[in-house]
């Protein structure tokens, strides 16, 4: 949502005159009316509070205590184990059970996983990897989708065939072929999560650039960018100024559906090895390990499937309400 | 004849994209930080004779530009290399792991289609009761849950719990009875539904989801043209109109996504195929990421990406073919 809000304030300028029946905070209203997009809302609005404090607990014990792996401000309260502390051998117990089991605890609400850690914290902390990931790759791709994308659908012609060739190039590998293999060969064979977020962000640019692009085509043929045109504004300054704002909200609404499936596609590329790597918890990661153990802990593989689920579907709720709201011929 | 020359004009256009991806693939290959050959030998230790011999064998002392020409005139010619690892030309490798790959994606849209068309069709006519409301449960589910988690349930539930189908590998059809040591051909048949019948779910669920979210909206939008409220005030039965009236209009945008959508069935077979323990040419992708087998890697993004480039050609064909008010003319 704090994204949301930072983007809709850039672009209201444009927008004020008209702000009594389209503005953003009609369209807000519009989204609360929806009782779908509401609970997506409200389910986006958890998981970035749980991933913010999560993100501030891990960095401030960092800044404090000088590693991780000391003390964490979520242990003081009982149901928080350390995210990343491997117990030594003996006092972590492995694989037990989730507390509504017969041999589970309330003390490991989810139970514990192979190398004994609970798992309950660990799902929590994962949300902060997911998110992140998803907001700051669809980011990626949002700005440099945006510049290709408005340059491309504003000068038309050549410049328009040589980038829409290049984003059909990209578009024709699938995503997840082209991240894994540039993860793995821009890090030299050793592949992490920043990788994979840059990867993902590149790979999207092109989508982006073509969305924004078809919008620009109308936009470019408006009266007001005639007008500035004939005013001697250099087309740099129209093209930020009148052609990126009045093009924005499409483009909004599918950087929030966006994110769902970057966090969909990022949750795949760890669970093949290729995104974040242990100890970091993180969903994807996490059905890796416990793929082996599907035999002996059947829970392990399911929590963090159910978390990616709400997750995503958050987000998609969201997007669809926001849809509805900006597009009034879907409205009845 | 004006069909004939859109076809031409279309493979025509292609062209540069198919020369893109190579481009792409190439570059990321070579680009990568570090000596090519060590990486390839990962760590091993050789003396500097072998890593000439091998820069000379794969021409690496050569500059990027001129290794490229090569490359692409073999490609041409239909030599994608020699895999290092393997000892084999790469085109023999993704000849033996091409068929399970196109089973199960085949299967996988089999699956959607034969869901996700009467799904749409029943929701859109029952708009707003609890069926449509249903329907749109099960394909926002279907969108936000990642490909390689419901296999991973899928295999939990029927293979680990009930026990009823077997949680890994594939038969192959084209193969003969005797190397399965089954009794016949109807047994054969038998174990290979049953063997597909997991991963093809798995992997068909997005896109049932994703086309079935378009069928409806199609038949909400084509039970509301002119032309049905012509057929209705004539009187024509209600069941004729949704088959003969609305039903083929509303088909021609699923022919568009099937072909868009390849891209992501192919991504997903790379999951599939590593849950399931498929030997298709996903888990051939990956063990050649693994050891990092640039040749093979190279051959399996170009033929994943032409494969992709050729599947939306035959929709756009397919959907000139069958749609009379497409102009044969420039489009996007």
């Amino acid at each position: 949502m704090a994204l949301g809000e930072a983007q809709m304030d850039e672009s209201r300028g444009p927008s004020e005159d008209v702000e009594a029946e389209y503005g953003w905070r009609y369209t807000f209203s519009k989204v609360m009316e929806d009782t779908t997009a509401r609970w997506g809302l409200y389910v986006v609005a958890l998981v970035l509070l749980i991933s913010t404090y999560t993100f501030i607990d891990s960095n401030l014990s960092q800044l404090t205590f000088g590693a991780v792996s000391d003390f964490t401000f979520a242990e003081t309260l009982p149901i928080f184990d350390h995210p990343e502390r491997i117990p030594p051998p003996g006092e972590g117990e492995e694989n037990v059970p989730p507390a509504f089991h017969a041999d589970g605890s309330l003390s490991n609400p989810l139970g514990t996983d192979p190398s004994g850690r609970d798992y309950f914290t660990r799902i929590v902390y994962g949300a902060q990897v997911s998110v992140s990931v998803g907001i700051v790759s669809t980011l990626i791709g949002f700005v440099g989708g945006t510049i290709i994308g408005a340059v491309s659908g504003f000068y038309g012609g050549r410049v328009d065939d040589v980038l829409m060739r290049m984003v059909e190039t990209v578009y024709a590998i699938p995503p997840l072929i082209l991240i894994i293999v540039f993860t793995v060969f821009v890090s030299g064979g050793s592949p992490d999560i920043t990788y994979a977020i840059l990867g993902v962000g590149i790979t999207f640019i092109p989508v982006f650039a073509r969305i924004i692009r078809s919008e620009v085509l109308s936009v470019r043929e408006m009266d007001y960018i005639e007008a500035a045109k004939a005013s001697g504004v250099k087309n740099r300054n129209i093209i930020r100024r009148h052609v990126i704002p009045n093009s924005f909200a499409p483009v909004l609404v599918y950087a929030t559906l966006q994110i769902g499936v970057t966090i969909l596609i990022v949750a795949g590329l760890s669970f093949l090895g290729y995104g974040a790597q242990p100890p970091t918890p993180d969903w994807g990661q996490m059905l890796n390990t416990s793929h082996g153990y599907m035999h002996s802990n059947v829970w392990l593989s399911i929590w963090p499937g159910l978390a990616i689920l709400v997750t995503i579907m958050g987000f998609n709720l969201f997007g669809d309400g926001l849809q509805d709201a900006l597009d009034p011929r879907i409205n009845d | 004849m004006g069909l004939l020359r859109y076809t031409a004009g279309r493979v025509v256009q292609a062209i540069p994209v198919l020369i893109g991806i190579t481009v792409i693939t190439f570059i990321l290959a070579n680009l990568a930080p570090g000596d090519p050959v060590r990486l390839m030998l990962q760590g091993q230790e050789v003396n500097q004779e072998v890593i000439a011999r091998i820069e000379r064998q794969y021409g690496l002392h050569r500059p990027l530009h001129e290794r490229y020409l090569t490359y692409m005139g073999n490609v041409l010619q239909g030599d994608l290399g020699h895999s290092i690892h393997r000892d084999r030309p790469v085109t023999a490798l993704l000849a033996q792991r091409a068929g399970p790959t196109l089973m199960l994606v085949l299967s996988a849209y089999a699956f959607a289609l034969a869901t996700a068309i009467p799904l749409g069709i029943i929701a859109a006519t029952r708009r707003n009761e609890p069926t449509d409301h249903v329907s749109r449960i099960v394909a926002l589910i279907g969108v936000s849950t990642p490909s390689f988690w419901i296999g991973i349930v899928l295999i939990l539930i029927f293979a680990i719990q009930l026990g009823w189908l077997p949680s890994s590998g594939l038969v192959y059809p084209w193969r003969s009875p005797d190397q399965y040591g089954y009794s016949g051909y109807p047994e054969l048949a038998y174990q290979t539904i049953r063997h597909l019948l997991l991963p093809m779910i798995a992997l068909g669920t997005l896109q049932m989801a994703t086309l079935m979210r378009v069928e409806r909206t199609q038949m909400i939008e084509s039970l509301q043209g002119e032309y049905v409220k012509l057929a209705r005030a004539y009187g024509v039965p209600e069941r004729t109109i949704l088959r003969k009236h609305a039903f083929q209009v509303a088909q021609l945008p699923i022919i568009t996504i099937i072909g868009l959508n390849l891209s992501t069935a192919l991504g997903g077979a790379v999951l599939t195929e590593y849950v399931f323990n498929i030997n298709g040419i996903g888990r051939l992708f990956l063990e050649a990421i693994q050891s990092l087998d640039y040749q093979l890697i190279m051959g399996i993004t170009i033929v994943i990406g032409t494969m992709f480039v050729v599947g939306v050609i035959i929709t756009d064909i397919s959907y000139a073919y069958i749609d009379p008010r497409v102009t044969y003319g420039e489009h996007d």
